[in-house]
């Protein structure tokens, strides 16, 4: 609706809907910025290899026949269907994807296949999932990006890769311009469905070599292939340089980007250099995890395993505890230690909030912080905490004195996965349904056991956990654990609520001025909170770029499953042989 | 009701430019809402808009509700005696003025969710008016400020 600009009249006030989805209540997502810095080009959304290639070559081809760049739209349907041909009745679909569902239910509706008449496609049938989801981290891996004049550009890798592209199937070009298709046609294109299995061999080796950064990223989106840097690599003589976290995060700045894909954190060539690298080291890691945890796709959740790995150096392998060793990334892999801290950080503060909510839920008159904690049972809470051995005497009525409880138990070492109690355990505990003053103990652990890992950090980790934060409500893990260290027991639940409180109020403003969008979870009038009555669900795993780092080392032909675990294949073990 | 019966305020507040001087009332009061909406919003075209807001003194925010914003970046006077209930925002300038009077506060509901009404005018007589009632109200709570002294260079201007 329009507001009316002039004229004098009585107008009622335009009620503003909420936004369908609220992603990140608190702004909280900020302090996962090395994986967003040190992984450009892989989002949350970026799950298939082919997508990659697919796009680079529509877009290829539609600057060099001069077509409507509508036609990219066409070219990715055509593909998803035949993807779901290659997958109809069949349960081995891979993750990610795009519309596989419409196209399989278009196909059983339809007998000739006009691609005009396919309708249920991508953003409202004006762009596809995959050139929306896709295109950002093109222009970050330097395969191509649209220049100032809108005309899409490519590097010599991208023309590469195009090519490569082209050459999957007789006449690709005129197979995937076609408007009209039969189902017989659509047979002979399932070679370019987006699984692991169809992609070519020097496709995926083109790609290891981007996403390995064996390449020479330059300003102005040139990039050729480094087979100088590779062959080093290949004779094991690959070296890591210092790698630091030096970025300039700002909440505004993340908070303007929460909706787009691809935030843009390196922007000048040193810093694509660096991340480059970052990137081939990250990748390296997470296959070194997979090599020495194989872990159970029915198992434990490979984002926990990897949490272990980078926070502990250790993992759970069939029942038993065992080490992992870094080696040549040991200090690169630090970073990601600090990383997992804030992980955690997320679930502590997102446990709190949820905490919030589910009182507000409680009270449809509303209710206050103060009615709040009272309704707390502190002697239930203290109780607890005696049956966990963590405070043994009755006079403890404050959280310092429950750290130096919690730091005499840990007698100077970092928590691991055998030590009670650790991080893992106490986070894990809250996700089950359990009292709520056990929540609460549980709650107050977590926050000591982060902050004592805290206080253990380099200047280099300390980095990684912090940002521009405004001084309001920060959430900042130094302030947080400066301010909430001190207080008595039920103040530090009272300041903890508050803190959640005014941080979501603080962000659905911010997000509403800067964005446009009405993402509230509570309301304040007159001193007493309100629940909106917008259902927001409360995750755990934050780290949705894990899996999709496997799925494509899978596409890559690095990684496989076999008896239902994460394996690296034969290539995949040379390449990790030539740096450990 | 039809789409014309609606007002979007913070719409509104994002087009209005031009303005020297905002003054606002209400009963109750967001300061995180305030400042990172409405006054956000209102200093993307105003940048230099000084800002006053009377709020009646029982929800004068406490301290534990103030950011480091609140009060500094604009005034935020208490009114008290009896229950302060008005919602009046006026804009002036040298050339145009503008106010919108209705019934809500400076809260996220009284702006986004509630049924509120508002009437928005640009009437000389009733921006007098206006005025008026804001000299009245600083006279009685005995505020001095520059920007009030500019409020009553207004008045005696708009009289001429």
């Amino acid at each position: 609706m329009r507001s009316v600009k002039t004229g004098s009249a009585l107008k009622w006030t335009e009620k503003v809907p909420l936004s369908s989805r609220i992603i990140d209540p608190l702004g909280i997502y900020v302090l996962k910025h090395l994986e967003s810095y040190f992984l450009p080009g892989i989002t949350t959304q970026t799950a298939r290899l082919r997508y990659f290639s697919l796009l680079t070559w529509a877009w290829k081809t539609v600057e060099d026949l001069n077509l409507d760049p509508k036609k990219v739209l066409d070219i990715e349907k055509i593909v998803t269907l035949a993807a779901a041909l290659h997958h109809l009745n069949l349960s081995d679909a891979p993750v990610g994807i795009r519309n596989l569902d419409s196209a399989t239910s278009f196909l059983r509706s339809n007998d000739t296949i006009r691609i005009d008449k396919y309708t249920n496609f991508g953003r409202k049938n004006r762009i596809g999932y995959g050139n929306y989801y896709y295109r950002g981290p093109l222009a970050s891996l330097n395969i191509c990006a649209k220049n100032a004049s809108g005309k899409t550009i490519f590097s010599e890798v991208g023309r590469r890769i195009a090519d490569i592209f082209g050459k999957i199937g007789k006449n690709s070009e005129e197979q995937l311009l076609k408007e009209e298709i039969s189902k017989k046609e659509l047979e002979g294109l399932t070679p370019f469905c987006f699984c692991s299995k169809q992609i070519l061999p020097e496709e995926k080796e083109i790609w290891r070599l981007v996403f390995f950064g064996f390449t020479k990223p330059a300003t102005g989106l040139a990039l050729s292939l480094d087979f100088d840097t590779f062959a080093k690599f290949e004779r094991r003589e690959l070296t890591f340089p210092e790698i630091s976290a030096d970025t300039e995060i700002d909440l505004e700045g993340y908070l303007r980007d929460i909706d787009k894909l691809e935030s843009v954190f390196a922007k000048n060539l040193p810093e694509m250099i660096k991340t480059t690298i970052a990137r081939r080291a990250v990748l390296l890691m997470i296959m070194k995890i997979i090599h020495e945890a194989s872990p159970r796709i029915d198992g434990e959740p490979l984002n926990q395993i990897i949490r272990d790995c980078l926070y502990y150096k250790q993992f759970t392998k069939d029942n038993s505890i065992r080490k992992i060793d870094f080696g040549k990334l040991r200090e690169f892999s630090e970073l990601w230690e600090a990383f997992v801290h804030n992980l955690y950080y997320i679930n502590f503060l997102e446990f709190a909030f949820d905490i919030l909510l589910s009182s507000l839920m409680l009270s449809p008159n509303g209710t206050t912080i103060d009615e709040i904690v009272a309704s707390f049972d502190i002697k239930e809470v203290m109780a607890t905490l005696r049956k966990k051995g963590i405070a043994m005497h009755d006079d403890v009525s404050d959280i310092q004195q429950i750290d130096s409880y919690i730091k005499h138990m840990l007698s100077g070492n970092k928590t691991s996965l055998t030590t009670f109690p650790n991080e893992k355990q106490v986070a894990l505990d809250l996700r089950r349904p359990i009292s709520r003053e056990e929540k609460l103990v549980d709650l107050i652990i977590l926050f000591l056991l982060l902050k004592y890992r805290f206080n253990s950090f380099s200047e280099k980790q300390l980095k990684v956990c912090d940002f521009r934060d405004k001084p309001l409500c920060s959430i900042l893990p130094k302030t947080v654990y400066a301010t909430l260290g001190r207080e008595s027991i039920p103040n530090f639940f009272r300041e903890i609520l508050s803190l959640v409180k005014n941080r979501h109020k603080l962000i659905s403003s911010m997000k509403f001025a800067l964005n446009g969008t009405r993402s509230w979870l509570l309301t304040e009038e007159d001193d007493r909170l309100y629940y909106y009555g917008r259902k927001y669900r409360l995750g755990f795993y934050r780290e949705a770029k894990w899996h999709n780092i496997v799925e494509l080392l899978t596409d890559m032909g690095l990684i496989t499953i076999e008896e239902k675990r994460y394996r690296l294949t034969e290539l995949g073990e040379e390449w990790l042989a030539k740096i450990f | 009701m039809a789409s014309e019966n609606f007002l979007n305020l913070i719409q509104e507040f994002k087009e209005i430019r031009g303005y020297e001087l905002a003054f606002f009332t209400t009963f109750s009061f967001d300061p995180i809402f305030f400042e990172n909406v409405i006054l956000r919003t209102l200093r993307r075209n105003n940048p230099a808009m000084a800002t006053i807001v009377l709020v009646d003194a029982e929800h004068y925010p406490k301290p534990a509700k103030m950011t480091s914003s609140t009060g500094i970046d604009y005034l935020l006077i208490p009114v008290s005696r009896a229950l302060f209930h008005p919602k009046v925002f006026l804009f002036l300038s040298e050339k145009k003025d503008l106010a919108y009077i209705g019934s809500h506060n400076l809260t996220l509901s009284g702006f986004t969710h509630n049924l509120e009404l508002t009437y928005k005018t640009e009437e000389r007589a009733l921006i007098s008016s206006c005025i008026e009632f804001f000299l009245e109200l600083f006279s009685r709570i005995s505020i001095e400020s520059p920007i009030i002294d500019t409020l009553s260079k207004k008045k005696r201007n708009r009289r001429r």
